[in-house]
């Protein structure tokens, strides 16, 4: 499907201008990345080329909008019978409560004839694994079977033309491989938003590139696009930052194919070295400690058994979706109750706090920051906390100064930004001079500019002596910022590792991620024993620290 | 057993809710005692082979039933005051109509329950709402609306367990008093409404306003064993009904 964009402008009814002369052709069967920081409009270009602005988000729309020979403004019933649209959360478009009947949905509001309408549903969902699954409850599904049933419905129509808007933001590492793999399988065409570009460089024939105030920066092939320096800088994909470290140092020409790399590395074995991973050898006492933990919940146990956390330091928590991190850091923090074994929180039971006691030393936030926002304002969120302040806290303004809140503060909590949500949310627990935090995913559906501005934050109340535990997807994050890494296997059963000795786990041995996958290429090809799977690790193995 | 339930599940929701409500509202109008005990008996033995695929129902179920009826009669029987008295504990007397009036009110609100807990257990709700869209034309918006308010019911049970934790963790673990919960309103409400304005979004693209009409993939019109079911029960109800009322 062809879609001509010219001169496109859009503004909300509050005077928010969010696109900004944007204009840009896409040919049948090209693919195309949209990347951007948060707030540079990608989402609400993908709404207008499908017609939901101005068609049901209220919007101005300025400007010529061709897409497959329809406006979208104009005809966007049309447009529906040709263009499937995915959400980040699938479960925003389940309209019933059965699987078969909800990849039905669709077809019986283009009145499909009822046994052709059968065997399409049988077709997608046995392609999509989803066969066995027909007449569950979706309720009863797991997050990437959720996302899978999400694109059988969608499939079922058959479109011209998919728009993706971060379909694998809920997913683990494994579920968003098979999910990319599934994409360029269908060879359907393709307009996506996403932050995980790493996946996707390989399937995509362009990207566009948008800046903070809606403007494009670069629409081009993505070897061009990554090949310009400066403001692509947190957009680039990691095989591509590696070539750009390989070429610093070396003759080596920056390119994103991977064979490339892998071939220089091979004939250049030697430059990478070894860097041993130095362990923290002060002495550490614990913070949290759990012996012979057992959990059974929603028809679902979790043999979780021990963990010692550290206090002072970052303690990330990995697993698929589904294996009990959420559920572990609700144990921890005295939320459920009625579990076997023992958590001790500096070395006093959980069931021996009182509410109180217990939460003046450990602070939660929550994956969605808006669940802990009950306040018109940000400063009357600030206010709300300093009520149950049994201690002396320090001066609140520099408090806000040091999350850098001072801006928003007559805003409400729930029109600031993700990153605002998310310093908000941490600032509001730490407000107690909390000595243990717990964080549920706290980079989930961020950029990568904002998800490090959170590792940073979270690194500096670190080095103020406080305990930080992490139910995370993010990997790399984890690796590069953890002191340990806890690992549940499916069945819940929890295994800790040190950085140094993280690759020895079958979790990390079984990821797939580009200079990872490249890594393991190498070491079998020269024997060597090297282990690096974020950037940071992999300059240092180039260059030395 | 079994098959009785079966026969009855399968029955069409849209039939089964009219002779339900038939049966409701003959109980609801008629104060003869021997049909009301007729329907008491009725409801149990459709209850009974209602819940027989969910044996570990009936005790809880028949207990709250029974305490709900029981205290029915004893407001009935202790505090209606005209007739003949049968019994006197201080100041507390029971007559002979309100003995049978409590009787009537407690056996009628039983029979009413168990009625619609039976109806319930062989019908899951959204059957029932994709039934009214198929059977009595209820318009496919409201009817979808329904079914996703159903599907969030789960959803909303978690966000409101989350953000009641969250309340308690920003209170500093102080007590969250009944003037809290306003304060939940706030979250619960973003939730809902965000999830409302996406959740209209979607259907619209999915082309639920493409055609006027729709095809439905599960079939639920209407067929002959539920017209027969229909006609048994109504012309069964309405010889008990002249038989106890005209006799």
């Amino acid at each position: 499907m062809k879609i001509n964009i010219n001169n496109l402008n859009v503004k909300f009814p509050e005077n928010r201008k969010v696109l900004n002369n944007i204009s840009f052709d896409i040919k049948t069967n090209e693919n195309i990345l949209i990347i951007g920081p948060s707030g540079s409009g990608k989402t609400t270009l993908l709404n207008v080329i499908s017609g939901i602005i101005p068609n049901q988000i209220d919007a101005t729309v300025n400007g010529n909008i061709d897409v497959g020979g329809i406006d979208p403004i104009r005809m966007q019933s049309e447009l529906t019978e040709r263009i499937g649209i995915i959400f980040q959360n699938p479960e925003d478009m389940f309209a019933t409560l059965k699987v078969e009947d909800e990849i039905a949905f669709s077809l019986e509001n283009r009145l499909f004839d009822k046994d052709l309408a059968r065997s399409r549903i049988m077709d997608k969902a046995g392609k999509l694994e989803l066969r066995d699954k027909l007449d569950r409850d979706i309720n009863s599904l797991s997050g990437g079977e959720k996302q899978k049933l999400a694109i059988a419905c969608i499939e079922a129509m058959e479109p011209e033309l998919l728009l993706l808007d971060e379909p694998t933001a809920l997913l683990d590492p494994n579920m968003t491989k098979d999910f990319f793999a599934y994409l360029h399988k269908s060879k359907r065409q393709f307009l996506i938003v996403e932050h995980k570009i790493d996946n996707i460089i390989d399937i995509i024939d362009k990207v566009l590139l948008l800046d903070e105030k809606g403007s494009i920066i670069d629409y081009d092939k993505p070897s061009n696009i990554f090949n310009k320096c400066g403001k692509t800088r947190y957009f680039k994909p990691k095989i591509f930052n590696l070539s750009c470290l390989i070429s610093k140092k070396y003759n080596f020409k920056t390119t994103i194919k991977k064979s490339d790399i892998r071939e220089f590395l091979i004939m250049n074995r030697n430059i990478l070295k070894i860097t041993p991973y130095e362990r923290n050898e002060k002495e550490e006492k614990i913070a949290v400690k759990i012996r012979d933990l057992y959990f059974n919940f929603d028809k679902k146990e979790f043999k979780y058994g021990n963990l010692n956390i550290y206090q002072g330091t970052i303690h990330s928590i990995l697993g698929n979706n589904g294996s009990g991190k959420t559920t572990l850091l609700n144990l921890i923090s005295g939320f459920l109750c009625n579990y076997k074994g023992l958590i001790e929180i500096f070395d006093k039971d959980v069931k021996d706090y009182k509410k109180t006691e217990l939460y003046n030393i450990l602070g939660y936030v929550f994956q969605n920051p808006e669940m802990q926002f009950f306040n018109y304002t940000v400063w009357d969120e600030i206010d709300f906390s300093k009520k149950y302040i049994e201690g002396e806290i320090g001066s609140i303004g520099d408090l806000i100064n040091k999350f850098y809140l001072n801006d928003v503060l007559s805003n409400s909590p729930f029109n600031i930004s993700t990153g605002e949500k998310r310093r908000l949310s941490v600032l509001l627990m730490t407000f107690y001079k909390q000595r243990i935090l717990l964080l549920d995913e706290p980079t989930f559906g961020q950029d990568r500019e904002t998800s490090i501005e959170t590792m940073n934050l979270l690194k500096r109340l670190k080095n103020e002596g406080i305990t930080i535990i992490i139910a995370t997807h993010d990997i790399d994050n984890a690796i590069d910022n953890s002191d340990y890494i806890t690992i549940i296997s499916d069945k819940g059963e929890l295994k800790t590792y040190d950085i140094g000795n993280i690759y020895q786990s079958s979790f990390i041995k079984n990821y797939s991620d580009p200079l990872y996958d490249l890594l393991k290429d190498i070491n079998r090809e020269t024997g060597c024993m090297c282990n690096m799977i974020t950037l940071k690790q992999w300059e240092r193995a180039l260059c030395g620290d | 057993m079994r098959r009785l339930n079966k026969f009855l599940s399968d029955i069409n929701p849209s039939v089964k809710f009219f002779s339900v409500f038939v049966y409701i509202l003959l109980l609801v109008i008629s104060m003869n005692k021997n049909f009301i005990i007729t329907l008491f008996i009725i409801s149990f033995l459709f209850f009974i082979i209602s819940v027989s695929n969910n044996k570990r129902y009936i005790i809880p179920i028949s207990i709250t039933v029974i305490i709900f009826s029981l205290t029915i009669f004893i407001m009935n029987f202790v505090f209606y005051k005209a007739g003949r008295g049968i019994f006197a504990i201080a100041y507390i007397k029971g007559t002979k109509a309100g003995f049978d009036r409590g009787i009537i009110l407690g056996l009628r609100s039983a029979s009413i329950i168990l009625f619609s807990v039976s109806y319930l257990f062989t019908t899951p709700p959204f059957r029932f709402i994709e039934s009214l869209m198929q059977n009595l034309k209820l318009p496919k918006l409201i009817g979808y609306a329904l079914l996703i308010a159903l599907r969030e019911v789960h959803q909303f049970r978690n966000n409101f367990r989350n953000t009641r934790n969250a309340l308690l963790i920003r209170k500093n673990g102080h007590q969250i008093v009944m003037i809290d919960y306003m304060k939940l309103i706030i979250p619960l409400f973003a939730c809902i409404i965000r999830k409302g304005e996406r959740s209209a979004i979607a259907l619209e693209l999915r082309g639920i306003m493409i055609h006027k009409n729709k095809m439905f993939y599960n079939d639920f019109s209407v067929k002959h064993k539920d017209i027969l079911f229909l006609l048994i029960s109504l012309c069964f109800l309405c010889i008990i009904f002249c038989f106890f009322t005209f006799k």
